[in-house]
């Protein structure tokens, strides 16, 4: 029986009981239920897959296999981090939506056909725009607003293209994407956009450093690493996604210079850590492919851990901006050396997880003599260390000192910070653990001598360049446009013009109507007036229009 | 507060631990034009130290191609926004 519990069903029955539940039963139910989801997840076994037919549609809505399961533990265990995370908040919305974005990226994870796909999407999304407007400020609302329209759009696309591949292939189930027009581009784009591939990738740094300190740690993990596992599952040989995987890995790098929030800097290291999968889907060989699920699973951990430490800097200081910090170290040295762990795992130093997931696909990009490509990924990693390794630890946590004076963060953010860098360690050292996991058995050893020589001389010579180039790396008070200038200013700038110019015209319609009513209104008063409706009748005229109305009775009521 | 005294002291030894890191730096780069390569996929795999050189340009590209772009054309004031019609918190 337990083989039918769809984990996802689990968690959203599991998570109303949160909107009532206080104190400290709500914080106990809270840890314990993702740890239940987890258990669950665990006793699936691979090749499971349970069916139904709904309206002649033939509907997979659980399907387990080593593709799903090594995503699906990955979001079990950021679950029950995330959740330790924020058992301080005491508010009931965040705790639900988190909940029901978990069950539904559970939902898209497990969906083996694209109507049960396109129905977790949905709930993902209306689930985890909570997790930003309920930061309760102006800046919040409006990101999420934008948030909402973009992936709605995106929602829209998927649901064409659902029903273009229905029409096309007669089938729904969600394999490989391999038809030709609409269907496949629809979905692809729906799929790049919940992934942030540029140019639609400018909701997730506009939105996510709004979100609630906590609620950005479930956002982090979620949304662009089902679109992953999607792509993995659609798209997988798809040469053009090699490319915009490059671009990406090196379009977050850009922006993780400029940007002055240091969780925006983090939100652009997604795009770019996103962009190795997106490439290594692209690449479509069994090395990428496992190098893909691989560095999601590690991904999710430590940028969950970067964030952690980022938004524990934000909750003991109220501060995010690089400009507006410095010196924390002092106050705040378990999170600083928590977040250096995350820090040496995204940037792919030895021992740390990054490392062993990273290094895959690159791996794969040089087996297959891809040079541009690998030099490209090989700069973007480099940026990567030095901008979450180097320029945010060194402006937050040491450099000049800010004059802030904060505690250290609560003890949940450091347990929960603490599983995940544990977590970052142990993948590191015990590599063959998380590979056991991947969809392909490959034979790819991380630690030889040869990998271990370039990866240091390359971390150490980019910090070298660091601090050459210090005093240009400061944060400057400043932002950065990016595409979603385009709906923020030109875009506003049409909608109101055009609001404004219906308004006139409308007014213009309602003052001309107005005018013509009352026009009106005075001549039947002035008629009335004059008299002249009321005037005798010469009897003449009264005997002729008598006659009138009898022939016309005769004619029309009276006749044979 | 242990962790954090430790830290400090950590700080306080940075003149000494940047030679050792250079230090390190060299043998790396030593080591590696010594070494026969693992590889021999690119041209570059051969060149000794090429991993080093290529750590310390890109870090340097990436940060004069950003703030050349930033200074150009992306950076703005913080209320960019807020001028363009976009409600603040305050």
């Amino acid at each position: 029986m337990i083989e039918w519990l769809h984990p996802a069903l689990v968690l959203l029955i599991g998570a109303l009981p949160l909107a009532w539940f206080k104190g400290r039963i709500r914080r106990i139910w809270q840890v314990t239920l993702p740890l239940i989801v987890l258990a669950l997840i665990a006793t699936l076994d691979s090749g499971l897959q349970i069916n139904a037919t709904i309206m002649s549609f033939d509907l997979s809505p659980l399907r387990v296999d080593a593709t799903s399961l090594v995503f699906a533990y990955v979001i079990g265990i950021v679950l029950v981090i995330a959740n330790v995370y924020s058992l301080h908040v005491d508010d009931p919305a965040q705790h639900v939506s988190a909940m029901f974005y978990g069950a539904a990226a559970l939902g898209v994870v497990f969906a083996g056909d694209l109507i049960t796909l396109y129905v977790f999407w949905e709930i993902m999304l209306i689930a985890s725009v909570w997790l930003i407007w309920r930061r309760c400020n102006a800046v919040a609302y409006q990101a999420g607003m934008r948030y909402l329209i973009v992936h709605g759009l995106g929602g829209m696309l998927l649901f064409a293209g659902v029903i273009a591949y229905y029409l096309a292939t007669g089938s729904v189930a969600f394999n490989q994407i391999d038809v030709e027009g609409a269907a496949f581009w629809l979905i692809l784009v729906a799929f790049l956009i919940n992934a942030a591939v540029p140019p639609f990738h400018a909701w997730l740094p506009d939105a996510y450093p709004e979100a609630t300190v906590t609620g950005t740690i479930f956002l982090s993990a979620l949304t662009t690493k089902t679109a992953v596992y999607t792509l993995l599952r659609g798209y997988p040989g798809t040469d053009l996604l090699i490319w915009l995987g490059v671009v990406m890995a090196l379009y977050g790098v850009v922006y993780a210079v400029l940007v002055n929030d240091i969780r925006r800097l983090l939100a652009y290291h997604i795009i770019s850590q996103v962009g190795y999968m997106v490439a290594g889907v692209g690449m479509g060989t069994a090395l990428a492919l496992s190098g893909v699920a691989a560095h999601a699973f590690t991904h999710i951990l430590y940028k969950a851990l970067l964030l952690m430490g980022a938004g524990a800097v934000l909750h003991m200081t109220g501060k995010s901006k690089l400009s507006e910090l410095g010196g924390l170290y002092r106050y705040m040295p378990i999170t600083f050396v928590l977040y250096m762990i995350g820090a040496l795992s995204i940037s792919a130093f030895p021992l740390f997880s990054g490392f062993v997931s990273k290094t895959m696909i690159v791996e794969a990009a040089a087996v297959d003599y891809r040079a541009g490509v690998f030099l490209l990924l090989t700069l973007a990693s480099c940026g990567t260390f030095l901008h979450t390794g180097l320029k945010l630890p060194y402006f937050t946590f040491l450099g000049k000192d800010s004059g802030h004076r904060p505690q250290e963060s609560p003890l949940n953010m450091r347990i929960a910070m603490g599983i995940a860098a544990l977590l970052c360690f142990l993948i590191g050292i015990f590599p063959n653990a998380l590979y056991a996991l991947l969809p392909y058995s490959v034979d790819y050893h991380a630690y030889t001598a040869g990998h271990l020589l370039k990866e240091m001389q390359l971390l150490l010579f980019t910090g070298l360049g660091f601090f050459l180039l210090l005093k240009h790396l400061d944060g400057e008070n400043k932002i950065s446009l990016d595409v979603d200038w385009f709906y923020r200013v030109p875009g506003r700038h049409a909608v109101v013009g055009l609001r404004d110019w219906i308004t006139t015209l409308d007014q213009a319609f309602r003052t001309t109507f107005m005018t013509a009513l009352e026009r009106a209104q005075a001549a039947a008063t002035e008629f009335r007036l004059s008299g002249w409706p009321m005037r005798s009748w010469p009897t003449g005229a009264m005997a002729m229009w008598t006659a009138v109305v009898l022939a016309l009775l005769l004619v029309f009521g009276l006749g044979p | 507060m242990s962790l954090g005294r430790l830290l400090e002291w950590l700080v306080e030894q940075k003149r000494w631990m940047t030679w050792v890191t250079l230090v390190v730096m060299a043998l790396l780069v030593l080591l590696d034009v010594l070494k026969t390569p693992d590889y021999e996929r690119f041209a570059w795999d051969s060149i000794g130290g090429f991993a080093a050189f290529y750590g310390l340009f890109s870090c340097i590209l990436i940060v004069v191609i950003s703030k050349a772009i930033g200074y150009l054309i992306l950076y703005r004031k913080p209320d960019y926004y807020t001028r363009h019609g976009e409600r603040s918190d305050d």
